[in-house]
């Protein structure tokens, strides 16, 4: 089993690992962007200052760096606050800037490269219009169909970049795609948002960010996110678990409540799996119902796991065929759920022309 | 053991399993390659580089350096660099497998070791004393950090001036250094002693030697200098030399556009830059030949030590 897995998973403890031990988690949690969550665990266990001084060296760097962006992440929230309260209309953060603002436990030490809004659908074009007028501007390498593509079938703006500014802007006005077969209302999700104090902004209500994590890991491509984006999902279960004696159960029901019950149930059994959640046995009885037929569910939990665990010490210049098996058929998934079968046609093949028109020769 | 007591058979055969480890300054590094005529390069520059027992050291880095695969090796055989599996740039030609270590090694460190402050500097110690030489555009601080390091000086880096924020201490990472075009054959007239690595033609920076560090550079990458001067280098050619002091507010801004991550930091660098600053005598050293930027250098240096 990988090490950091089992660290992960709190099998082990981070003072017993031995050094060459470490020599393979150091790898594995650089490939999954877990250097400096690692750095405040054994912060909080106490350990740090009796780990190799190669670790405490590794973890620290990547420690400084991911305060940095965090600072840089408040700057440009905090630059772009005035733009955004202008429009009049309530602005969602998702993801690591609101794990952030709601200080969790869980977002110290997490890298964040944009800042994620959510913002009413009938509010984004003039919204689109003041970021530009601010000289906020697209990617400069996106093609026309690019843009296009975000416009048309995707829940968000292409990303926007100030030029004073060192994070992306990513503005969506929905969770998901709404061309894919689950389709949200995004007017439940501005309902049940909490604001915060002194603040233009609010975050997602804890059920509804567990489902957006859930259904943001498991309808991308390849899990895009990966580890990192799992080891949130089960801090997020383990801390509102324990927190609120119902939130299991609004859970579920939130679940059922916004079409997501597929994304939970990926996202429990693989917490539950790879990284020892306990999950009280009536819910998780309830939310293996809403998993796919039992064969299915054997091959995706063989794909998730395989493609969720760090390579570790294997040759990456001779990386084997079954991690591209399983990223090839978690692509094709991926898609499948988001799209219909013609959209999806279309836009495979337009990406295979691209890629042979762009391959050198 | 040093890296230049392992027989040709034994390095190549712990480097083609992921068992060559190695100490570089402050880092530890694992590499693995297939690639023998590099390990021959770098076991000729590194050869009293220590090797590390698995078991006792964690490593910062491990890299990997293989030709690719694929029909395009019969065409244009290339290298790729990876470190923890991911391949931050484009595959080079295959020859040049040593330059590509070289830059992607720097390109880590300048990325990831935030531990420190790094400042784009070479650093060289004379009786304990550090002297940092900021890299400007035109400086020319790689051909007087190389200049100085063949007249005695022990050479810390060509290339990062490693800042502890602890003691503020220079830690030496005492690397090849890449020499670029018109200072290779000026270097090796001047310090014909010292030990040159092939010559890579056509390198993304053109041409390119590495100058090796001294042994007795790499057998004390273990101890650190203390910070004395800071002497930012320009040279013209022809031009008169001299010392001229520098305000240390003035030198403090300079150091924080030639830092890799002051920014990144963020307080703790503030802190490590204006004591470095204070502890530091700092000038600017218009130079218009080495042999004069050398001897200006080495005044200063015994006036400050007596």
């Amino acid at each position: 089993m990988s090490p950091l897995l089992s660290v992960l998973a709190a099998e082990r403890g981070l003072q017993e690992l031995n050094p060459s031990e470490w020599d393979v988690v150091l790898r594995e949690a650089r490939q999954s962007r877990l250097l400096a969550y690692l750095y405040h665990r054994a912060a909080e266990q106490g350990c740090f200052d009796a780990l190799p001084q190669a670790v405490q060296e590794v973890l620290t760097g990547s420690r400084v760096y991911t305060d940095h962006m965090h600072l840089a992440a408040q700057n440009e929230l905090r630059n772009v606050a005035p733009l955004l309260a202008e429009a009049g209309c309530p602005v969602i953060l998702l993801k690591g800037i609101a794990y952030q603002a709601k200080g969790f436990p869980w977002s110290a030490g997490r890298r964040l490269s944009d800042i994620d809004l959510l913002v009413p659908k009938a509010e984004i074009a003039s919204i689109e219009a003041k970021l530009l007028a601010a000289d906020w501007c697209y990617d400069e390498e996106l093609s026309e169909y690019d843009l296009r593509y975000y416009r048309e079938w995707t829940h968000e703006l292409p990303p926007m970049r100030h030029p004073d500014g060192f994070m992306e802007l990513d503005l969506h006005h929905n969770l998901i795609q709404p061309t894919g077969r689950i389709t949200l209302d995004a007017a439940l999700l501005f309902r049940a948002a909490q604001a915060l104090p002194d603040s233009p902004f609010a975050v997602l209500s804890p059920p509804d960010m567990v489902l957006h994590s859930a259904t943001h890991l498991f309808m991308s491509d390849e899990l895009r996110g990966g580890l990192r984006d799992m080891v949130d999902i089960r801090d997020m279960l383990l801390h509102f678990g324990a927190g609120e004696a119902d939130f299991w159960q609004r859970l579920v029901e939130r679940a059922r409540q916004l079409d997501t019950t597929r994304p939970l149930y990926y996202a429990v059994s693989t917490a539950r799996n790879l990284l020892g959640l306990q999950v009280p046995d009536a819910v998780w009885h309830e939310i293996k119902q809403m998993g796919p037929s039992a064969p299915v569910a054997r091959l995706m939990r063989v794909l998730i796991t395989e493609h969720l665990t760090p390579m570790g010490t294997a040759d990456p210049s001779k990386s084997g065929h079954a991690q591209g098996l399983s990223r090839w058929l978690l692509f094709v998934r991926s898609h499948w759920v988001r799209m219909p079968p013609l959209l999806l046609a279309r836009h495979l093949a337009y990406k295979a022309w691209i890629r042979r028109g762009s391959a050198p020769a | 053991m040093k890296l230049g007591e392992l027989s040709q058979v034994e390095l190549r055969r712990l480097a083609a399993n992921g068992g060559l480890r190695y100490r570089s300054g402050p880092f530890n590094l694992q590499l693995r390659t297939e690639l023998a005529p590099f390990l021959d390069t770098l076991q000729y520059m590194y050869p009293g580089a220590p090797l590390l027992d698995e078991a006792q050291h964690p490593c910062h880095f491990h890299i990997t350096l293989n030709a690719v695969g694929g029909w395009r090796r019969w065409l244009r055989p290339q290298v790729q660099f990876w470190v923890d599996g991911f391949t931050p740039f484009d595959p080079y030609p295959l020859d040049q497998a040593f330059p590509m270590y070289e830059w992607g090694l720097n390109w880590c460190i300048g990325t990831t070791a935030h531990q420190n402050l790094m400042l784009h500097s070479a650093v060289v110690e004379k009786n304990g004393q550090g002297l940092i030489l900021p890299a400007m555009p035109g400086s020319g601080k790689s051909t007087l950090c190389a200049g100085l390091v063949s007249r005695g000086w022990r050479l810390l880096s060509d290339e990062f001036g490693i800042l502890r924020h602890s003691d503020g201490q220079l830690l030496p990472l005492p690397r090849a250094a890449p020499l670029k075009n018109a200072s290779i054959p000026l270097m090796q007239v001047f310090a014909p002693d010292q030990r040159y690595g092939p010559r890579f033609d056509k390198t993304r920076k053109g041409l390119v030697v590495h100058l090796a560090p001294p042994p007795a550079s790499l057998a004390d990458q273990d101890l650190p200098a203390t910070p004395r001067w800071i002497i930012f280098p320009r040279y013209s050619d022809g031009g008169v030399t001299q010392l001229v002091p520098q305000p240390r507010a003035l030198a403090f801004t300079r150091l924080i556009n030639n830092s890799f991550n002051y920014l990144v930091t963020l307080e703790q660098g503030f802190q490590s830059l204006t004591r470095l600053v204070h502890h530091c005598d700092c000038y600017q050293l218009e130079n218009g030949s080495l042999e004069a930027a050398i001897e200006a250098v080495e005044t200063l240096a015994e006036g400050g030590s007596q």
